[in-house]
């Protein structure tokens, strides 16, 4: 954009809205999120600027938004969605090794919707959702600690402070949303909003969204505790009367202007924001739908925010730590996500967003088939990262059915496995970006998500 | 890049100089071709892009070459032929294609073709040479930043009267080489803001404002006089001079560049591996940072910096207590990982980046793709650090108490106090576990021998009717040369249906063991045992430790009190009480330096062989409060300070190469020694202790290439916005040409001669007319006369330095600026970390922040803070709109108008017109234009009439109550007072007092008040300091 008789002072704008048109600019026209050439993209690639304006991914794709429903603690993949009927028989047998005795899943599975896909009884309402959900029974990693291995599932990496998967996303693509930020972690530790070397326009809004807590405290200084809105209205005016003033004096410049749209930005934030995370505008048919938990209302702001344009949303749904009691402790955590999760993939559907949506849901590693002592109501299981599972629905995943085999005991990957960054590239697959391609230089190397690692599973995609 | 690389020739391309047979060719184009296209070249093609453990196979030459395994072909030689082993896949470490990604197997065929044409001799096109990505070429080698530094002739320019000094004949000869005219020198007042915040971080005072201006003007139109008349005009340049040299004699100086060498120096204090936040913390890491304060306030020659930081232990003269030891926090405040390579790695990175500029880390699995630094050459600098290792106990250096007498009286007798709670509680602690132990041994022990986690052990577990106990069943353990449980040990090798037989015999030869000879007690014990069972041996051993468990508890009380030793006690019986916990002395555990090592590892007694393990949070609460001491250090004023030193280890070693990065693969020796490309031909290995103190020397040398351009490049940066190398930390074949490299050799010549004062190079730098250009574009003479060539389209970028840049100001800046407005800043140099992105609000400057390297605040990275996990002398300038809100809703903001507002000379101000020239005058350090004044008035006016209106009730903006912390709830907060109930509250704050709640640094201090709403005036200040006037440097 121009702006206008540099040379001579400008006539003073009276009101905001001649300011925006006397600078030539207007809601949109300018990427706020502008960086100035400091950030070098690898000429040989595909040309990415580092701004937030919402665009084209390369190749074709349907998903356009991403709910990433982080299951942290690491749930059993035996009593959630890998059903392996032929361990009963061998109930209390023992692994040899100290590994503990065979702990067949407690939980009854049932074949549902049309597909067929096996789903525990823990999840009643998922399994009315079988039919839109993916199930990936091969997931495997080699990090069975739950600290390095969520850095993983978010980055990629479980050593080094890398981008998380929100980051990277916002970072191909943009954001639609003209007043919200395009990245809004709800919840969960700081390795699954972090930007790291990537410009921090891409790293995820921190918020400390809680049902019935004042939607306008969610977001850090989201709110003026000093003055009113009508009264910091004009004093927004006088500052771009300012800037406008001071640009005469140093010329165009990307950056200056950028700061100036991130203002209105974040004004327009104050009231969308606000908005945005007060779930009682919903309906109670709504709002009963995902039920009154936590997770039901992370869910339910999760839509909200998808809704109108947030490109990535993380959740943070974890709890399932169960080293003992998982016939009452994944009950307990499965029920807590049944509702919520369920009801999503059902409102997003409705609203026509499912297919531009992908969900995902999962943890950063799954857990032994085997149980420490005897079969019995105590029994528990501990960290296994050689087989999981997580699923994914809408955003142009296949539904109804389910990608890879573990063996009999769910210990291994016995068919098709998915390691995290053969997700990640398939998660970047679905949003139209090939993950060898989706790179950024810093220090000298162009990184990549995957690093040199992932492949697309093809077969998941519709 | 590629391009680049590909034309770099392999030195081996000799080896393939042999004629080829055009049969041969040809059978090798249709036949072996085929099968490396589809099959190979996706990992190994030059043509790909790709060379996957070094190797490519593009050429002849490139498959005799081989990768980092050896040579891929040998001709004629199916055993040596690395292809052919990998094809037939029989060992799982050398298969190709990869098994599990891959795809299949090739047939066999195909793998028949192979063969016969490595028998043939393998022909095929010679090629210009390996083609792989590799650094070690001639061309690489050539790279200008190898060269040494010439100092080139200062060129003469045409425009005379314009150069101030030598920078300025350097860059004017650049634009005029490209037809460009410099632009005016900026106005006083924005210099001097310049000028300002480059050397201080903080705006300058009105006061500063107004002498500064006076003098600069009348200097500038002295000049303009002069060169009318064809004299030097040199009077405004000794303005410039005086201020410059007024600034760098403050320590403010050292506190603002202290800031841009921590960010190289990825200065943090956390180590960024633990999940506990209390093992997480680095206590002292302060004591470095306040290090490279001192070393820049009082101009440390940088070769002796850079000596300092890398072998400070190794200094002349050196006292124990020295201050200069904190320098090795330089190594020592990077990130942590639970594998000691990835911390050396970490360590080379940081060496190799801040002195270097060099990416050596980069030749970690294979030769340096781009630079020549073969991978020998980091596993040289691998066997520096991997013999350098951290003592156990961080010397405390002199200097470093800040407090007064009474604070410091206050946290000896508190350390001591928590130093005495926490011994006595290890051996309460180990009495208890004991009890446990003893009780239910037999159990414990069976349990322990059968597998805690199995059938058998859960059998043991109902049987015995015991509770696991992790620490407990964990440390039992069962040894065949322990003189308590090698007895134990050798009847549990017994099969059960033997047992009753051979029992007798084992035990016999066991109890008359020589070699091991076991514990009298145990003796006693077992001596007329006739065991059935291995439970009933078990069953014996508790039954003699719970005869004895009265006298060992006793006995332990004797070690755990002061002097009491319990030496004197019977042998047999203090070694009973020793297992399987040791048993210092008093003494011994009281001097352990319980904060850095009793929390943080697990070699919490490693003097003394195993110890309990308090990892996972199970550090229990009963026994020791460990988290008070590390609280106590963090915050307390009177502490003294400990360095974070290393030392070289006794016996230094060697590393060998690790093929391909991977320890277990072990090459070559790599000597202990410099980088071949900067020592030369004539390279001799280190041979002085691990070699850290000679590799310092050569970085540290003047005839080192690198070291002064890289320094004097960063500096440079910092004041122009740009470096004469856009890339601050690579300076090798990756990074872009220098704009300017005559002048940065120039530059570097000159800071080395001149004593490596960075303070003359600061001078020198300033005092150029280049530097004081205006930044306004329009000013310069060729936009103004609209002539041929346009500086806006010929050097957009501004490479040339045709005007100044606009830069914006870094968090630091900003928040001092806002701090230094608040009229209450705290300028007391050095200590201990404070808070300083959350209310309370610590009025300290912003280098004395705590930064946590994995939860890096919010707002340090909304607004840009360098990534602490590694080298980042470059700031990014993003814009998001946190930062916006920041400036319209942060109390700090608020904070800043009302004091504004609230200043003496604002108060006394009789006009409406007066007072908005105080503002500008105290914010943005220049007058106001008149239509300046006529908005600020308007707004004033406007915004009266909102403000006066009683504010709706329902708006969820209305102001709330102020929260405050009190000094009450502060104390609470912490279990104990910090600070003395003399002091008054408030001074707490601004004495940097801080305290430790969930987790996190928390100030002491009040919050800002709520009650009042903002009034028009504030407001306005507000606005001010919302504008992007108030955040960019001009």
């Amino acid at each position: 954009m121009e702006i206008q008789n540099c040379h001579n002072s400008l006539p003073t704008p009276s009101s905001r809205r001649d300011f925006l048109r006397q600078t030539g600019m207007s809601m949109g026209t300018i990427a706020f999120g502008t960086m100035v050439a400091d950030y070098m993209v690898n000429p040989a690639q595909a040309q990415i600027t580092a701004t937030l304006k919402p665009r084209q991914a390369p190749l074709p794709a349907k998903a356009k938004h991403v709910i990433h429903i982080f299951a942290g603690g690491a749930p059993s993949h035996l009593d959630t969605f890998d059903y392996k009927p032929g361990m009963k028989a061998y109930a209390e047998k023992s692994q040899g090794g100290g590994g503990g005795v065979l702990f067949p899943t407690p939980f009854e599975f049932k074949k549902c919707g049309k597909s067929g896909l096996e789903i525990s009884e823990i999840f009643p309402k998922l399994q009315e959702q079988a039919d839109e959900m993916c199930v990936i029974r091969s997931m495997h990693s080699d990090i069975p600690a739950h600290g390095p291995a969520a850095k993983l599932m978010h980055t990629g990496s479980a050593i080094l402070t890398k981008p998380c998967l929100g980051s990277w996303v916002l970072y191909g693509l943009g954001t639609e949303s003209q007043d919200l930020p395009g990245f809004v972690s709800l919840g969960g530790g700081a390795e699954g909003r972090q930007s790291a070397f990537l410009p921090s326009i891409f790293q995820g809004a921190k918020t400390s969204f809680r049902p019935g807590a004042p939607s306008n405290k969610v977001i850090a200084n989201l709110q003026s505790e000093f003055t009113t809105e009508e009264a910091q209205r004009k004093q927004l005016d006088l500052v771009h009367q300012l800037n406008s003033r001071h640009m005469q004096t140093v010329q165009k410049d990307e950056q200056l202007e950028a700061r100036i749209e991130s203002f209105e930005l974040a004004f327009r934030m104050q009231t969308a924001a606000t908005d945005a995370f007060d779930i009682s505008k919903e309906s109670q048919k709504t709002r009963d739908m995902y039920g009154k938990s936590d997770l039901g209302a992370k869910l339910l702001c999760a839509r909200r925010l998808v809704e109108r344009g947030v490109r990535f949303v993380q959740v943070d749904a974890g709890g399932w730590d169960h080293h003992t009691n998982v016939f009452t402790s994944a009950a307990r955590t499965g029920a807590a996500i049944d509702t919520p999760a369920a009801a999503l993939i059902a409102d997003l559907k409705q609203r026509g967003l499912l297919n531009e949506t992908l969900i995902i849901w999962g943890g950063e590693f799954g857990r032994t088939p085997t149980t420490p002592g005897r079969v019995n109501a105590n029994s528990g299981r501990d960290h296994h990262a050689k087989a999981f599972c997580c699923w994914m629905a809408g955003g142009g995943v296949k539904g109804g059915m389910h990608y890879g085999e573990s063996d009999e005991i769910g210990s291994q990957v016995a068919a098709d496995g998915v390691d995290i960054h053969d997700l990640h590239a398939t998660v970047l697959r679905l949003l139209g970006f090939d993950h060898t391609k989706l790179t950024y230089r810093y220090n000298g190397r162009d990184f990549r998500l995957t690093d040199n690692f992932g492949k697309v599973v093809n077969k998941v995609i519709a | 890049m590629q391009e680049m690389a590909m034309k770099a020739a392999a030195p081996t391309a000799a080896k393939a100089e042999e004629k080829m047979d055009p049969a041969g060719l040809e059978f090798f184009e249709k036949n072996v071709r085929p099968i490396l296209s589809e099959r190979c070249y996706k990992c190994h093609s030059a043509a790909e892009s790709t060379s996957k453990g070094g190797l490519v196979l593009d050429s002849r030459a490139a498959m005799l070459d081989g990768g980092d395994q050896g040579p891929a072909v040998v001709p004629h030689n199916l055993k040596k032929s690395l292809l052919i082993l990998s094809v037939h896949q029989t060992d799982p470490e050398l298969s190709m294609p990869p098994r599990n990604k891959g795809g299949p197997k090739l047939s066999d065929e195909q793998i028949q073709i192979l063969e016969k044409w490595v028998m043939m001799g393998a022909p095929a096109p010679v090629g210009s040479g390996a083609g792989k990505l590799t650094g070690l070429s001639q061309k690489a080698r050539d790279h200008w930043a190898f060269k040494p530094v010439v100092a080139p002739e200062v060129p003469s320019v045409r425009n005379q009267a314009w150069a101030q000094n030598e920078v300025d004949a350097f860059v004017l000869q650049k634009l005029e080489q490209n037809g460009l005219k410099p632009n005016p020198a900026t106005d006083g007042d924005s210099l001097l803001r310049r000028l300002t915040y480059d050397l201080h971080g903080m705006p300058p005072t009105p006061a500063e404002s107004d002498a500064f201006a006076r003098e600069y003007d009348a200097a500038v139109a002295r000049d303009a006089y002069a060169m009318r008349n064809g004299q030097p005009a040199r009077a405004a340049s000794l303005v410039v001079e005086r201020v410059v040299d007024r600034l760098l004699a403050s320590p403010r100086y050292g506190e603002r560049w202290a800031r841009h060498w921590l960010d190289t120096a990825r200065y943090s204090d956390t180590r960024g591996n633990r999940r506990d936040i209390e093992g997480e913390r680095f206590p002292s890491a302060w004591t470095y940072r306040d290090y490279v304060i001192e070393a820049l306030n009082s101009d440390k020659p940088y070769d002796q910096f850079i000596i300092e930081q890398l072998a400070a232990d190794r200094l002349p003269d050196l006292a124990k207590d020295d201050p200069r030891l904190a320098a090795l926090g330089f190594i020592t405040v990077g990130k942590r990982f639970d594998n000691n390579d990835d911390t050396i790695d970490e360590r080379i990175d940081t060496t190799t980046k801040a002195f270097l500029g060099l990416t050596v880390s980069c030749a970690r699995c294979h030769d340096h793709k781009f630079d020549p630094i073969p991978a020998a050459d980091y596993y040289s600098l691998h066997g520096i650090f991997a013999s350098t290792s951290e003592p156990m106990q961080e010397p405390v250096i002199r200097g470093t108490r800040i407090g007064n007498a009474a604070e410091r009286a206050d946290y000896d007798k508190k350390l001591r106090d928590l130093v005495e709670s926490n011994t006595r509680g290890y051996y309460r602690y180990i009495a208890a576990q004991l009890g446990i132990l003893h009780k239910d041994f037999a159990g414990r022990a069976l349990f322990q021998m059968a597998g805690q986690r199995s059938e058998k052990g859960f059998d043991i577990q109902k049987q015995y009717k015991f509770e696991p106990v992790r620490e407990v069943d964990g440390s039992i353990n069962i040894a065949t040369n322990s003189p308590i449980t090698g007895p134990l040990a050798r009847l549990r090798r017994l099969t059960e249906a033997e047992f009753a037989t051979r029992a007798p015999e084992v035990l016999a030869a066991a109890l008359t063991d020589k070699k091991s000879p076991v514990n009298p007690l145990v003796v006693e014990a077992l001596a007329n045992l006739k065991p059935k069972t291995l439970d009933d041996v078990a069953l014996a051993y508790q039954a003699m430790f719970q005869k004895h468990h009265s006298r060992i508890v006793a006995h332990i009380g004797l070690r755990g009190t002061p002097g009491g030793a319990g030496d004197r006690d019977d042998k047999a019986l203090a070694q009973l009480a020793a297992w399987p916990w040791p048993l210092p002395n008093y003494e011994e555990v009281a001097s352990v330096p319980l904060v850095t090592v009793l929390i943080s590892t697990r070699s919490f007694c490693e003097p003394w062989q195993s110890a309990p393990s308090f990892r996972n949070g199970n550090i229990p609460a009963k026994y020791f409060r460990f988290d008070d001491i590390n609280k106590l250090e963090l915050t307390h004023p009177g502490g003294p300070g400990t360095a974070m030193v290393v030392a070289d280890s006794e016996r230094p070693r060697n590393t060998n190469v690790y093929l391909r990065g991977d320890r277990n693969k072990p090459g070559a020796v790599a000597p202990r020694q410099f980088l071949e490309i900067l020592a030369g031909p004539d390279r001799q290995p280190f041979f002085d202790g691990s070699g850290r103190r000679e590799l310092a020397v050569a970085i540290a040398s003047r005839t080192n290439p690198l070291t002064a351009r890289v320094l004097v490049n960063r500096v440079w940066m910092h004041h122009f916005g740009a470096g004469i190398v856009s890339s601050p930390d690579d300076f090798g074949n990756m990074a872009e040409k220098p704009s300017h490299p005559e002048l940065l050799d120039w530059l570097s010549a000159h800071f080395v001669d001149s004593g490596w004062s960075q303070k003359k190079l600061h001078r020198k730098i300033l005092t150029s007319q280049a530097y004081r250009q205006s930044a306004n574009p329009l000013l310069n003479p060729l936009v103004a006369q609209k002539g041929a060539v346009d500086p806006m389209k010929v050097d957009a970028g501004n490479k040339f330095l045709w005007r100044a840049n606009l830069r914006r100001l870094d968090f630091e800046c900003i928040r001092d600026a806002m701090i230094m407005l608040t009229g209450k800043m705290d300028l007391s140099v050095g200590g201990r970390p404070v808070n300083i992105t959350e209310e309370p609000i610590s009025y300290r400057r912003s280098i004395y922040g705590y930064i946590d390297r994995d939860r890096l605040s919010d707002l340090q990275s909304q607004f840009d803070f360098a990534d602490p996990s590694m080298a980042n002398s470059k700031r990014g300038t993003t814009i998001v709109p946190q930062q916006a809100l920041f400036f319209m809703n942060n109390p700090l903001s608020v904070e800043v108008a009302r004091a504004v507002a609230a200043r003496p000379e604002f108060l006394s101000a009789s006009s409406d017109e007066g007072r908005i020239a105080v503002l500008y005058r105290v914010m943005f350090q220049r007058v106001p234009k008149p239509e300046e004044v006529r908005l600020a008035k308007e707004f004033v006016k406007k915004v009266a009439g909102y403000i006066d209106e009683p504010l709706p009730a329902a708006k969820p903006k209305t102001p709330v109550a102020a929260k405050k912390v009190t000094k009450e709830e502060a104390r609470a907060m912490m279990n104990k007072p910090l600070v003395p109930s003399t002091q008054a509250p408030g001074q707490a704050a601004t004495k940097g007092a801080t305290t430790i709640a969930g987790g996190v640094i928390v100030n002491l201090g009040e919050k800002i008040s709520r009650k009042t709403p903002s009034s028009p005036w504030e407001m306005l200040a507000q606005a001010m300091i919302c504008s992007n006037e108030f955040v960019y440097l001009d």
